[in-house]
């Protein structure tokens, strides 16, 4: 059998387009037909609501629009109301009047703000340094990793 | 006509492109016909924009190559895990290799070509997914490298070794074949 010794891919390429283009079709199995429409029968006798949108009939579809809407309305509002409701609450009153040890954990916790606005100022190039080198590290494990993924999984 | 007659005709007219498109990308035929009723269901609620034909094929080939795609990267999501890291290289080629390939004129004029189509079915249907699903959109659907990579959501490396191993197998299922055949004939 005379042979061609693929050196570049063209002469390969069209070889295989030929042949794979002369296939011809292949017939659909002679049940298909059936099995459709038993399908769409099957689907005909499903109530309206479980059909697709596109079968509901138009009261159901209308009345559908019309709640959505009225229910993003609602939520507008409620929204809208709700917000102002947010901005005028004092919540500093409302949880120490629930929780004692609430004065308390907020002077710690400014203490400790001011303990690490002190710590920042006086180490600053030492805390920038660390957050370059952890920064740093973590970016070169994602590459690492990204890499390491592409090259076993997806460049096969 | 009514509605039925009229799916009837329409179905009739591209059951057989439906199908082939669908079992050419999935190469099992249960699934190819799984496929092409849901592609046939869909048809039928845009029916009243498909009935007049225009478009209708295109149409038809569209839905058929996503949902295969779309079926086969579900397996292969739930798979590939555990099978593809293990095998990277089932299919022995490499892309260096040369491959010998039958000389067109002999093998497309002197062999029979209802022998040929059975090698090359028989061909593609030993590939793996993943060298003939962009082997078909490449050679069936006339997509670019580049489509076929976006649509397949990989690398346009990938897509173009996958699709020259896949040339490189069928070479050289075809070469042995007609060699096979040859020894029998003289």
């Amino acid at each position: 059998m005379p042979t061609n010794d693929q050196r570049s891919p063209q002469p390969l390429e069209a070889f295989v387009h030929r042949a794979l283009r002369e296939l011809p079709a292949e017939r659909a199995p002679a049940d298909l037909e059936a099995r459709v429409f038993a399908a769409l029968q099957s689907r005909q006798h499903l109530p309206w609501w479980q059909a697709g949108w596109r079968a509901w009939p138009v009261v159901p579809r209308t009345a559908v629009l019309a709640l959505a809407g009225a229910v993003v309305l609602a939520v507008a509002a409620v929204s809208l109301l709700g917000a102002e409701a947010v901005r005028a609450f004092d919540y500093g009153a409302w949880i120490a009047a629930r929780a004692p040890w609430w004065p308390a954990l907020t002077a710690a916790g400014a203490a400790l703000a001011e303990a690490a606005a002190v710590c920042i100022r006086k180490f600053q190039p030492w805390l920038f340094g660390l957050t370059v080198l952890v920064g740093g590290a973590y970016a070169l494990l994602i590459a690492l990793g990204s890499g390491l993924y592409r090259s076993l999984n997806l460049n096969r | 006509m009514s509605d039925h007659a009229a799916f009837t005709t329409f179905m009739r007219s591209y059951q057989d492109m439906v199908y082939t498109t669908a079992i050419r990308l999935l190469g099992n035929p249960a699934q190819a016909e799984d496929i092409s009723q849901e592609v046939f269901l869909k048809a039928y609620e845009h029916f009243d924009d498909l009935r007049d034909g225009e478009g209708a094929g295109g149409w038809l080939k569209t839905v058929t190559t996503n949902l295969s795609i779309n079926h086969l990267q579900r397996y292969r999501k739930r798979w590939s895990f555990f099978s593809e890291l293990l095998h990277r290289d089932d299919d022995g080629g490499t892309d260096e290799t040369p491959v010998d390939f039958p000389a067109p004129e002999t093998f497309f004029n002197d062999l029979d070509a209802a022998d040929r189509r059975e090698w090359v079915q028989q061909a593609l249907a030993k590939l793996p997914d993943k060298q003939r699903v962009p082997l078909v959109l490449y050679h069936f659907e006339d997509l670019s490298y580049e489509e076929i990579a976006q649509r397949l959501g990989v690398s346009l490396a990938k897509v173009k070794t996958d699709i020259l191993r896949a040339r490189q197998a069928l070479a050289r299922h075809l070469t042995q074949a007609a060699t096979e055949h040859r020894e029998l004939t003289t």
